[in-house]
């Protein structure tokens, strides 16, 4: 099942009333939205504001939401509107259309100007976490190590994966499992103190 | 049940096995944390790529080949620091250095020195003259003079 098939399947079960489903959607995508919303407003506390507020604007329009574009186009959208919405409010200069429109929504995580501002990921991912998560990987065996990066960095299928490293697929499966484990086993300290969060 | 839900982000479940899974994280606390965690790993991966993968030494590269580069940037910084402070030093001599030095000789300049600094004065630098004295011009009232 593809990515934009799980989130389908997700907004079906968040539009019939499981709150769960819209959940698991927001903390799939809240750190992408914000990255996103970040090149528009520089506060990180206003960032989370607008992020926030960009989830429940979602969550009350999903019932009108058929599914004609994946979500997250349709999340861009309205974050990019609610970003608009909330600079002019402040009387802030708002992000121009063709500034939005340039950003293909679901090729956005690739651009390369996401790497020069200061993102807010490097606050909502504190240097903790980013620290363990670095160290840990730093720490795997080879094989878990190259499995993990090819499929969450390079995006790699586990059929290209498998032909790369070349063993079956379901090595492949199991490498990225044991190396995302191991990665969770050390963040989950860290996370547990981290439960006040908004998200 | 996490191996499962490590198969779904990837997008590689089948259909019946990926709507199971999906059923279960909807309702199983522990399933949902692996959900979120998985996912925040993946996103601090993809966000710190250039510090999760740095570039290591080849195993069988010589050591100077690691060294040397550190090396100048150490070389750098050492003299960086000495041209930005060393002229602000002013460590006292020790006594007896201080002690041993012979006061310079005075030599009193010729009386033509005299004429020739006062003839070009108005080309001497002003930067001893600090704040508004350069413009300060010196006048005499005759009648606050005294009388001679």
């Amino acid at each position: 099942m593809s990515d934009r098939e799980i989130d389908s399947q997700l907004v079906a079960r968040a539009q019939q009333g499981d709150k769960q489903a819209f959940n698991l959607l927001v903390e799939k995508y809240q750190r992408k939205l914000t990255r996103l919303l970040s090149r528009f407003i520089r506060d990180q506390a206003e960032v989370e504001d607008v992020t926030q507020e960009a989830f429940i604007k979602a969550y009350r329009a999903l019932p009108a939401f058929r599914g004609d574009s994946a979500f997250y186009t349709w999340l861009y959208r309205i974050g990019i509107n609610t970003a608009k919405n909330y600079l002019m409010a402040m009387g802030r200069r708002a992000p121009t259309s063709t500034e939005v429109e340039a950003e293909d929504a679901e090729g956005f995580e690739e651009g390369e100007q996401l790497r020069d501002i200061n993102t807010p990921e490097s606050v909502l991912l504190s240097n903790e976490i980013a620290e363990t998560v670095n160290s840990t990987i730093e720490q795997l065996p080879e094989e878990l190590r190259r499995a993990i990066q090819m499929r969450e960095i390079e995006g790699m299928s586990y059929e290209d994966i498998a032909q790369a490293m070349d063993c079956p697929i379901g090595t492949v499966r199991s490498r990225i499992f044991r190396a995302r484990e191991a990665i969770a086993e050390r963040l989950r300290p860290l996370l547990d103190t981290r439960k006040d969060k908004r998200w | 049940m996490k191996d499962r839900i490590s198969v779904l982000m990837d997008g590689e479940l089948g259909e019946r096995e990926a709507a199971d899974t999906i059923a279960t994280l909807a309702n199983d606390p522990q399933a949902r944390d692996a959900w979120r965690t998985y996912h925040l790993i993946g996103d601090a991966m993809r966000e710190g790529r250039s510090i999760v993968a740095p570039r290591r030494p080849a195993a069988n590269a010589p050591r100077w080949r690691v060294a040397l580069p550190a090396m100048a940037v150490a070389a750098a910084v050492a003299l960086v620091s000495w041209v930005a402070f060393a002229p602000q030093q002013q460590n006292p001599a020790p006594a007896a250095e201080v002690a041993a030095l012979k006061p310079p000789a005075i030599v009193p300049p010729p009386r033509a020195a005299n004429d020739y600094l006062l003839a070009h004065q108005g080309f001497s630098p002003r930067v001893a003259l600090q704040g508004m004295t350069a413009y300060v011009r010196t006048v005499s009232d005759p009648a606050e003079e005294p009388r001679r």
